[in-house]
């Protein structure tokens, strides 16, 4: 094993963690502006009749929506301290799985924890990459979406 | 919106490719839709100060892209089960970005016609900056 001179004991000390929660109610306006940014045109997220003749049980929210930073609060790296003096952070890329569908109206709590964080040289010179788990529970506590993530932070001094 | 059907479904099918053009007024424009306004997505000074090479494409907004792809492609009565992707590249802002996806495997699950793809993003020199999978599943047509 490498040896590991970014990583410090308070850094791995939050590894198994909740980093933050947050709760959100799905309104009309976030749908609104996700579809306007990504240009979606399918009418089941905007239409209730075309989303029920689609199989849904009202309009749902598009998926793409909930692998959303806002869904999660913030970036991880305001609710992480111990790393605040590496400056730079970017993301790693992730997997989101969509369990249950969430419509407008709902209430999603989701929970962030640390579960991974490992240290890598690479074009950004050392980085930590820390990776989150993330679940997703609507207003009767069915979980609908979890995630896997990892988000990339290194030093920005030249 | 067509509906794609599971008996519509080759192994090895690619995917209608999706390309998308970027600008810093699409940047802010997601950051106001996201609610993540990290200056690196939109400043290119500040990016530069990151010691990244420019401002850069978020990367929820390329799985945003990824997951409106798929959508797009299965039609109303599909259902998108699980995205994921590694970004492997940076996107600088103003550069297109284009999405591909094939198919891998179609299968059927208790109560499910699933179907699994491979996904990727290339930028304007066509080098991969994000590939992934992705699994969905579609109606049958038959009753």
């Amino acid at each position: 094993m490498a040896e590991e001179r970014l990583i410090t004991e308070s850094m791995r000390a939050q590894v198994g963690r909740q980093i933050n929660s947050k709760v959100v109610r799905i309104d009309q306006r976030m749908v609104d502006q996700y579809l306007e940014a990504t240009g979606d045109p399918n009418p089941v997220w905007r239409d209730k009749a075309a989303a029920i003749q689609a199989g849904y049980g009202d309009v749902p929210v598009p998926p793409g929506l909930l692998t959303t930073m806002q869904m999660e609060g913030d970036s991880p790296s305001l609710h992480m301290p111990e790393q605040a003096h590496l400056g730079g952070a970017v993301d790693g890329g992730g997997e989101w799985e969509f369990i249950h569908p969430v419509y407008v109206g709902d209430v999603i709590s989701v929970s962030r924890k640390l579960s991974e964080i490992k240290e890598r040289q690479g074009k950004l010179g050392g980085m930590i990459l820390n990776s989150f788990e993330v679940t997703y529970l609507n207003q009767r506590s069915v979980l609908v979406t979890k995630s896997r993530w990892t988000t990339v932070r290194y030093s920005t001094e030249k | 919106m067509p509906q794609l059907f599971f008996e519509e479904i080759a192994e090895k099918m690619e995917l209608s490719v999706h390309r998308k053009e970027t600008s810093s007024r699409f940047s802010a424009q997601w950051a106001a839709a996201s609610g993540d306004f990290d200056p690196i997505h939109y400043d290119q000074a500040y990016a530069l100060a990151q010691k990244l090479p420019g401002a850069i494409i978020n990367g929820r907004l390329k799985m945003a892209l990824f997951s409106r792809m798929l959508t797009d492609f299965m039609g109303p009565a599909g259902r998108l089960k699980r995205l994921a992707a590694r970004h492997q590249g940076m996107d600088l802002v103003g550069q297109p970005l284009t999405l591909k996806a094939r198919i891998t495997r179609k299968y059927t699950a208790p109560g499910e016609n699933l179907v699994d793809c491979e996904i990727w993003m290339e930028d304007g020199q066509r080098k991969q900056t994000a590939i992934g999978s992705a699994t969905f599943s579609l109606p049958s047509q038959k009753k």
